[in-house]
């Protein structure tokens, strides 16, 4: 029975209040928002990233090899559990890209004849399938790499393919879910303009590359139910003897590794933040609706006392909490979906999916609301026992003067010094602060969410900031970084050092290894100098050199996989030339942004692995200006494989993490900002209506404006001052559950402070507080104080 | 008009006392107090400040319970009913005229009136209330918008418009110019004979008292006397 007198009396009250009734809704509303969001667009995402997989036959284990003959693919055929094997020729080469002042790296990978067979089905987006047209053949380019190049069907390339200039023509640009990001070996970030993918025609390939009757690569799809890791045991026996640098799964593999380290980030955010945005509404909900079941105590009194029952009068006060949680909530999922399907599309374009679909299950709405129902629940019931408890007969008797005490001060001339110096008004918010510890203590809590969701919107950007500075200016101190064709002479070295433009030059060999207790794969960097080009730093940016003797420096996120601590030793199996087994001790640890990289002395690697005085690449440190001067003859020289440009690298690091972070981080940012203001506002209005009588009570007697003003401004700033360092606080400690929660097996970031974080999170507050004060302070110019007085009488 | 031999008594209370706890201190608010209200009578009790007239007032609605005694009214034991019970006792049979009107702000006069009609069994329409107290052209005004005595009156209508058996009514005039008050006293008047409600008005003025068929006195928390009146007067020439 909800009678129609309550239930206007409920919409007039929610009317009433409706600027504090639409702050709290907005901040539920963020909070469901984010839930809604980062679940739906999670979910799309992994569905879409499935469906994808599942259409174009994704394989489940690769391996690239030296070379086989063709019959080796039907022993792997027979291998139990596998259930699809395609033998392919992939081959790096490099193309001679106009406007690119060093060659390009590409990668051509054979395909089968028509577009619907094999693995790892190649999706045509423009133009169509390439036909075999030796000795000029036809290729399909890789998207991103395309529109990098402004490549059309019909465009031709040059390319270097088996050491000879060949006119490569393009029949069309094509998608592929084995590089959903394009990730050139060696590195750990995708770089679109400097490495493409060629899909040929596997009769050119073989031509191409001298591989008649063999292949060098090979991806097998798994039957239902197969081990993978099994099946990976079982074509490593079948590839050893081809110079297979053995085989891994889909974890392994780079494009994927990579989708999937973006999408666990996303789930850090996922989880994390719609929490705190919850807490927050909760926080406000219980703040807001006290005080108003406390100025409704009279009220709640006579329903009672006219005969409504506690159950009905309970209800009514729940129903006006929940008209607004209600309101809050669809608001948030509406929001939530609008914002979902727009970070799908942003992610789906990103990740360049060719299709997809987001999709908000009912479930995550049903849930979502359910949260922010409850967390608005949970933040009123405590102040319903109340009105539960509260007698009919309070009705009878006027509303008491609420008891105050005195401060601490006892002695009566110190305490009327002290009021001197407070003057009323000061005294007035004191006293009503320490009246209600808890409100205060509650008040003071919301408005440190709203710092430290602030506070947490930002160190997340502050820890790119922060890799970009270490890796790229203080770790990496060179230029270029060039890749010599097989194992260069150490003379090399002094070859390009005496080329002009060249300021230093440091050797350095990066050899695969794997780590078979972990079964991890990863890199060892052997370098020339601990303390040149490349640097190994530790967390707080101070180099960490290597150690005189046979010792290796492990980044320490690696070193944390493996449970590993400096003075272990870690076992490795080289993947390339005699795979020699060989231990190290670990010596340091560093940070890495790529986080799995060991490094050792060149000279004493090269020497274990039975190729001594060998390097694999040179970094290069030019005079200034002379960069592309220096990057053009190298790549004329024919022991070059690739150069690196660092400043590319940088530019798609910016392109790719640091653009997906950013983008997370700036919702966040956005949501947090409007909680801010929803806290602040609440804050302000709610005491504000606390105190009305007593500040007309203060115009009646001879206060002015100004100063009546002053103490509800004052007690306004005396909370946000107070409620900062625990914000602060507070943000800092959630940043790094944040940190922890977010952490990914390829970027691995230190946690990072810096004060202007604090700072800036801080002025964001007191910004917000400013503006609320602003608008406060209008309404009380408005209020007619003598009406505030007779309402009562 | 009052007839105490053929009837039941409205209310019967014996021996009720109220303490309440202040602290350490024990607040004898009812000391053993007996009391018989009759069908239709109009009773005005009256009494220093602190002398527990609200006290015994709120327990007779149903508002609060005795620490000990019993109260008998239209077949019940109220001081054995239950929370809800007292509820519907009071939704059924008592109406409330509180010193400071407790009107919903929210509210316009006619639904503050509606409040109650829309939750009693046999209610008289809201409109027709407001008539009864003179109140019929401000049916629309917020309470924020009445004078206190026209506040009081739609108070009174409240009261009034489940046609209760009990009108009880703390203090009607305690906040009202003399004027008014004789005003929302005759409102009071009318409405207790045209419902024939047994009423029990509480007051500090004595001047009340003329309008009464009977007059209660209390004193520290016991009826010190009682006085019964052949004449009532009326409201209107009550003057203080
Ligand atoms: N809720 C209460 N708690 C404590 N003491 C009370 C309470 N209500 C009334 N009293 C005390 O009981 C006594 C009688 O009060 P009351 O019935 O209100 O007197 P009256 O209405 O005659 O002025 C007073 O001393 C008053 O202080
Ligand atoms: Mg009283």
């Amino acid at each position: 029975m909800r009678p129609a007198a309550l239930t206007r009396k409920l919409l007039r009250d929610v009317r009433q209040r409706l600027g504090q009734a639409l702050a709290i809704a907005v901040v539920l509303a963020a909070g469901v928002a984010t839930f809604v969001m980062s679940l739906s667009m999670l979910d799309s995402l992994g569905a879409t990233l499935e469906a994808y997989y599942a259409r174009s036959r994704f394989a489940h284990v690769f391996a690239s090899l030296e070379r086989a003959p063709g019959a080796i693919a039907d022993r792997l055929n027979d291998i139990d559990g596998v259930s699809v094997v395609q033998e392919r020729i992939v081959q790096g080469v490099l193309l001679d890209m106009p406007g690119l002042e060093t060659p390009a790296l590409a990668r051509v990978v054979s395909l089968p004849e028509s577009p619907t067979e094999g693995l790892n089905l190649v999706h045509v987006r423009q133009g169509r399938w390439p036909a075999p047209a030796m000795p000029n053949p036809e290729v399909l380019v890789s998207e991103k790499f395309a529109h990098e190049h402004s490549l059309r069907p019909g465009s031709s390339i040059s390319a270097i393919l088996n050491g000879r200039l060949q006119i490569l023509r393009v029949s069309g640009l094509a998608l592929s879910p084995e590089y959903i990001y394009l990730i050139a070996p060696g590195s750990v970030l995708p770089e679109n303009e400097r490495f493409g993918v060629l899909w040929m025609p596997h009769l050119d390939a073989q031509a191409a590359f001298d591989m008649r009757g063999a292949f060098n690569d090979v991806v097998v799809r798994l039957a239902p139910g197969a081990h993978e890791r099994d099946v990976i045991d079982q074509v490593d026996r079948v590839l050893d003897p081809y110079g297979s640098l053995g085989a891994f799964g889909r974890e392994d593999q780079p494009s994927h590794q990579f989708v999937d380290n973006e999408l666990r980030e996303l789930r850090g955010m996922a989880v994390f933040v719609p929490v705190i945005f919850l807490v927050v509404a909760a926080f406000l909900m219980h703040v807001v609706f006290g005080r108003f079941v406390t100025a409704q105590r009279q009220q709640a009194a006579t329903l009672k006392a006219l005969g409504y029952p506690t159950r009905a009068v309970a209800g009514h006060y729940v129903a006006f909490a929940l008209t607004i949680a209600v309101a809050g909530a669809a608001l948030g999922v509406g929001l939530g979906a609008w914002m979902g399907r727009g970070m799908t599309a942003l992610y789906a374009e990103y990740f360049n999916f060719p299709h997809f679909g987001y999709r908000l299950r009912s479930s995550i709405a049903v849930v979502a609301v359910a949260v922010g129902l409850l967390a608005s629940l949970v933040g009123v019931l405590p102040a319903l026992r109340g009105i539960l408890r509260l007698p009919p007969a309070e009705a009878m008797r006027p509303p008491s003067p609420p008891t105050y005490r005195a401060g601490p001060l006892t002695h009566p001339r110190l305490r009327r010094l002290w009021a001197r110096l407070l003057g009323p008004g000061s005294r007035m918010v004191a006293r009503s602060m320490r009246h209600r510890p808890l409100k205060t203590a509650l008040t003071l809590l919301t408005l440190a969410l709203a710092t430290a969701i602030l506070v947490v919107a930002h160190t997340t950007m502050d820890a790119v900031d922060f890799m970009i500075e270490t890796t790229f200016h203080h770790a990496q101190r060179y230029d270029l970084d060039v890749a010599l064709h097989d194992h260069a002479d150490i003379r090399a070295r002094a070859e390009v050092a005496a080329l002009p433009g060249v300021r230093a030059v440091d050797a350095y060999r990066a050899v695969p290894v794997r780590i078979p207790h972990a079964n991890e794969r990863t890199v060892v960097r052997a370098l020339q100098s601990d303390d040149g080009l490349l640097r190994m730093l530790d967390i707080d940016g101070r180099p960490v050199r290597l150690p005189t003797g046979p010792g290796v420096v492990v980044a320490s996120s690696l070193a944390q996989r493996l449970g590993a601590v400096p003075g272990d030793t870690l076992r490795v199996e080289v993947l390339t030339g005699r795979r020699a087994a060989i231990d190290l001790p670990i010596a340091g640890l560093t940070i890495d942004a790529s986080g799995t990289a060991i490094y050792a002395r060149l000279e004493d690697f090269t020497q274990a692995i039975g190729e001594p005085n060998t390097l694999g690449g040179l970094y290069i440190q030019c005079e200034p200006g002379q960069r592309s001067q220096v990057a053009a003859r190298l790549r004329e020289s024919p022991g070059v494989a690739a150069v690196n440009d660092k400043a590319s690298t940088l530019r798609s690091f910016q392109e790719t993490v640091a653009r997906s972070m950013g983008i997370v981080q700036g919702v966040i940012a956005l949501l947090a900002g409007a909680i801010a203001v929803g806290v602040v506002y609440n804050t302000a209005s709610v005491s504000l209506a606390e105190r009305t009588r007593d500040l007309a009570t203060m115009r009646v007697i001879g206060f002015t404006r100004r100063e009546v003003a002053l103490v509800q401004l004052g007690e306004l700033v005396l909370l946000l001052l107070t409620s900062l360092p625990m914000g602060l606080l507070l943000g800092v400690g959630l940043s790094y559950a944040v940190h922890r929660g977010t952490q990914s097996d390829l970027f691995r970031m230190p946690f990072i402070l810096q004060s202007g974080t604090l700072a800036w999170s801080a002025l964001g507050v007191l910004a917000a507080g400013l503006a609320c004060a602003t608008v406060v302070a209008a309404r009380m110019q408005t209020m007619d104080h003598m009406d505030a007085l007779k309402a009562m009488d | 008009m009052i007839d105490r031999g053929a009837s039941e008594p409205v209310f019967a209370a014996r021996g009720l006392t109220k303490t309440y706890h202040v602290g350490d201190v024990d607040v004898h608010a009812l000391r053993d107090v007996d009391l018989d209200l009759w069908p239709g009578e109009f009773v005005v009790l009256l009494g220093p400040s602190g002398s527990g007239k609200s006290t015994l007032l709120n327990i007779l609605g149903g508002l609060d319970v005795p620490t000990s005694g019993t109260v008998r009214s239209l077949g019940h034991d109220l001081s054995s009913m239950t929370d809800a019970q007292l509820t519907m006792f009071r939704r059924a049979h008592v109406g409330f005229v509180f010193q400071f009107y407790n009107l919903i702000p929210s509210l316009t006069a006619l639904e503050n009136v509606s409040l109650v009609t829309e939750i009693s069994p046999m209610p008289m329409r809201p409109e027709e209330a407001l008539e009864l107290v003179g109140l019929a052209d401000r049916m629309d005004h917020f309470p924020a918008q009445l004078s206190g005595g026209e506040q009081q009156r739609v108070a009174i209508a409240r009261a009034i418009a489940k046609r209760p058996s009990i009108l009880l009514c703390d203090e009607p005039t305690g906040a009202l110019d003399a004027t008014t008050g004789v005003v929302v006293l005759a409102a009071i008047e009318r409405v207790a004979s045209e419902l024939n409600a047994t009423t029990a008005i509480i007051t500090h003025n004595a001047a009340i008292a003329a309008m009464a068929g009977r007059v209660l006195r209390m004193s520290g928390g016991r009826l010190a006397s009682e006085q019964v009146h052949e004449h009532r007067a009326p409201a209107s020439e009550i003057t203080w």
